[in-house]
């Protein structure tokens, strides 16, 4: 009912925004689409067995590993910061859940690990936001400390899962022939697209990002906003870990080194920009299949994993340098159109 | 008051956005108390501000680009659905009959950061309306608006007064006062003034009770200039979009050039633009009778032209930096500071005596850490990079931001004894007294306009003052 008043109270000659930019901001996506499509065609052309099944189920949950942490960067990146703990956050969770699996049932274990994450964010947020240190600083300083917690965890050696075939059915599991894993970053991307744009939690991760004046003027409580938001990010690393350790059941504590690079990179090569306010989580999710379908291709052709960090760094680079040129753009074509 | 519009005005600087953001929550004041319908209010955030019925529309605009318009006029009180989802249904179409109210054409569904300025202004007042309110505090309301849309906004304050809300109006233009307001209080240098009511006050009463006194500021001693050399610099139709609508002026050697205008009148726009920061869409600038281009700060000053910025904290001085480094600075090689490519530590040393004894900079060494000097110092050092170039048009703006008198004195020496020297010096200052004593002659901007141009006797406050707060001519000024 409402939007057919919309429609007829809207005043006549509403101004537009830009054809132009609409058009941009739509190509912003398809672009990622269009590349996916690029390397997946041009990959299968050279070695057909890219397209086994299995091959691609390994991409899929490679993929889905890495878009779920990168839901929750996206969220620290709307606030204009990010985590550079969730490599560290990952191997400490995945060593947590793989130990706790031996002494309590499996629902605790996860929960358990879960834990972990959220305390690690917390601190995180608590540090960024009460101490008023950058969040660069403050991650990075932790992204160490949990590193070394997750060595002495572990004291050096690795923790093997033996006999819980349930805990692997995360990993292996299918539904209607989906694996499992891909299931539950759908359902974290579905609760968290939700969660950024459609409650005022969201709104006002975005308006924090935004302009923190504004937000501050507006009464939003910047500090609980900011722990939120940590935790949120340590919570899904945790998640990260957890599905790691079921699809390697055994685990220690030097995984995850560079995911955080990883993950600030799939955000923004989804489109979230680091000048904070707004975030593109299906961008998150493409860029995530992206840089798997990448790692994929350079695998089944051959090419030494070494230059899988050369692809990421390059491609991390020109996602920065195009997030400052769409900046630019819009700014030039709306200065001209008005 | 509630039912009462009451206007605040004040020069620059007096303290009336100071006292809007204690008000509005933003700032704690160190003592006092506000009261607020006979009840003592303390407002420690700006949200206890807003529960206790005072919305302020800031003049920094409290908007967050990313967002769309309505969930920037919603925001931190979203009405939600009882899935705690938010109410976009709700949230739009509220948006649109405010948007409606204050007549701002636009989607509630756009993003801000896609409108221009007088559209945000729109949104904030859209935003202020939207809150439950008995006070409201407009801090320069109108800045940004077009003649349509500023009728729009008093058919809206009208609206407001009748139905017993109180307005508190911030603005520095007096014409506005007359037509809107009830009673009006004058700030000067953080202190009140007097408080009178409208009626039966004339424009030159208030001008008066502003600037303090009715007397004439003394004027310098004015020189004879040989007018017939060409210009230093030729300023010819200067167009800047959305800033500076057709400046035209002449700047000659040995003479100070003032530059007066309220904020957003376009005066840092046209230095940044002679400087070679911002860029022109038309006009023309000449040196020495030849045009220029200058695309960047390195052309300008390669064309012998140099500006001392104007907040020396953000774009001034180099606090990590010794005082010789933030001298030489501006330097060039063919201000022989440079040997090559290694500075050349004696000559630099020369220089600095030099310019610290004519400057009488309190520095004990060149090589003290510049943050350690006071403010004046520090400004001092800015014009003294002056003195290391060969640069023959400087452009100065708020060259006594502040410091303290006596060093604003010495200052005003330092110009006068530069363009002396045979330099072309164009201060740009919202310190209007400071202007009639340095300045030979004054340009007077106007929302982008040029509002006249005071020659020698003419440059007296008085002038100043009713060219750029008022459009009404005053008589004898040559325009």
């Amino acid at each position: 009912m409402s939007t057919d008043r919309d429609s007829l109270i809207q005043p006549a000659g509403v101004r537009q925004v830009p054809f132009l930019i609409l058009f941009l901001r739509f190509f912003e996506n398809l672009g990622l689409i269009v590349m996916l499509i690029i390397v997946v065609v041009g990959t299968s052309l050279i070695e057909p067995r890219f397209l086994t099944v299995i091959n691609l189920i390994n991409i899929a949950i490679t993929a889905s590993i890495m878009a779920v942490v990168g839901f929750g960067m996206t969220f620290a990146i709307v606030m204009q910061g990010f985590d550079l703990s969730v490599g560290s956050t990952q191997a400490l969770t995945a060593c947590i859940a793989a130990s706790l699996l031996a002494i309590v049932p499996m629902p605790v274990a996860i929960l358990g690990a879960l834990l972990i994450g959220l305390l690690i964010g917390v601190v995180n947020g608590v540090v960024i936001a009460e101490l008023n240190v950058p969040p660069f600083v403050a991650t990075l300083g932790m992204m160490s400390i949990v590193r070394g917690v997750a060595l002495l965890y572990t004291k050096g050696q690795s923790v093997l899962i033996v006999g819980h075939d349930e805990y692997a059915l995360l990993n292996t599991g299918k539904v209607l022939g989906v694996p499992a894993p891909f299931i539950i970053a759908l359902g974290t991307f579905v609760v968290l697209f939700v969660l950024l744009r459609h409650t005022p939690f969201g709104r006002h991760v975005c308006a924090v990002g935004g302009n923190k004046m504004a937000a501050i003027s507006a009464g939003l409580k910047i500090n609980i906003i900011t722990v939120a938001v940590f935790g949120l990010v340590g919570m899904m690393a945790a998640l990260s870990g957890v599905m790691l350790s079921s699809q390697l059941m055994i685990v220690d504590g030097t995984l995850g080194v560079g995911l955080e690079l990883k993950a600030i990179a799939i955000s923004v090569i989804g489109g979230t920009s680091l000048y904070g306010g707004s975030g593109n989580m299906p961008g998150t999710f493409l860029a995530a299949f992206l840089l798997a379908v990448i790692n994929g291709a350079l695998n089944i052709l051959k090419i030494p994993a070494f230059y899988q960090y050369l692809a990421l760094g390059a491609l991390l680079i020109f996602a920065l340098a195009l997030d400052t040129l769409r900046r630019r753009l819009f700014a030039r074509i709306l200065k001209e159109s008005s | 008051m509630p039912g009462e519009v009451h206007a605040l005005v004040g020069e620059n600087g007096a303290g009336k956005s100071t006292l809007i953001k204690i008000l509005g929550g933003l700032l704690c004041p160190t003592s006092g108390i506000i009261q607020l319908d006979g009840r003592t209010v303390y407002f420690n955030n700006p949200l206890q501000a807003q529960v206790a019925g005072v919305s302020v529309i800031t003049q920094e605009f409290n908007l967050v680009p990313q967002l769309t318009v309505a969930e920037n006029i919603f925001l931190g009180r979203e009405p939600k659905r009882r899935s705690g989802l938010v109410d976009w249904d709700t949230i739009n179409r509220r948006s649109t009959q405010l948007l409606q109210k204050v007549g701002l054409k636009v989607s509630p569904t756009q993003r801000l950061e896609y409108l221009n300025v007088a559209d945000k202004q729109l949104v904030e007042i859209a935003k202020a309306l939207s809150r439950e309110f008995r006070y409201i505090i407009m801090d320069e309301p109108t800045a940004t608006l077009s003649k349509v849309e500023v009728e729009r906004l008093f058919t809206i304050i009208r609206g407001l007064r009748q139905r017993g809300a109180g307005v508190l109006y911030i603005t520095h233009h007096l014409n506005e006062i007359f037509r809107i307001a009830d009673r009006v209080t004058v700030l000067r240098d953080g202190r009140k003034i007097g408080t009178r009511l409208i009626k039966g006050l004339t424009e030159s009463d208030a001008i008066t009770m502003i600037m303090g006194r009715v007397l004439k500021g003394y004027s310098i001693e004015h020189e004879e200039r040989d007018e017939t050399r060409a210009p230093a610099l030729s300023v010819r139709n200067l167009i800047v979009p959305r800033a500076l609508f057709g400046i035209s002026f002449d700047l000659h050697y040995g003479e100070v050039l003032g530059c007066a205008g309220l904020v957003g009148s376009g005066r840092s726009v046209l230095l940044h633009v002679i400087f070679g920061l911002l860029h022109m869409s038309g006009g023309e600038i000449q040196v020495d009778g030849r045009p220029v281009s200058l695309l960047n700060a390195t052309d300008a000053i390669r064309e012998g032209i140099l500006m001392l910025p104007e907040d020396r904290q953000v774009e001034g001085i180099f606090p990590d930096l010794t005082v010789l480094e933030n001298l030489v600075i501006n330097a060039q090689r063919a201000d022989n500071v440079f040997s090559r490519f290694l500075l050349d530590k004696k000559a630099e040393w020369e220089k600095y005596d030099r310019v610290r004894i004519s400057l009488s900079i309190q520095a004990h060494s060149p090589s003290q850490m510049v943050s350690t000097l006071s403010g004046g110092n520090q400004q001092k050092v800015i014009l003294g990079r002056a003195f290391m170039t060969q640069s023959r048009i400087l452009l100065l703006n708020e060259p006594t931001r502040g410091v303290d008198v006596g060093t604003k004195v010495e200052i005003h020496e330092l110009i006068r004894q530069m363009a002396h020297e045979g330099r072309a010096i164009l201060v740009s200052s919202s310190d209007i007294p400071e202007l009639t004593k340095v300045s030979d002659r004054c340009l007077i901007l106007n929302a982008g306009r040029e509002g006249g141009l005071l020659v020698n006797k003419q440059v007296t406050e008085d002038n100043i003052l009713a060219h750029t707060i008022s459009q009404i001519a005053v008589e004898g000024c040559a325009t």
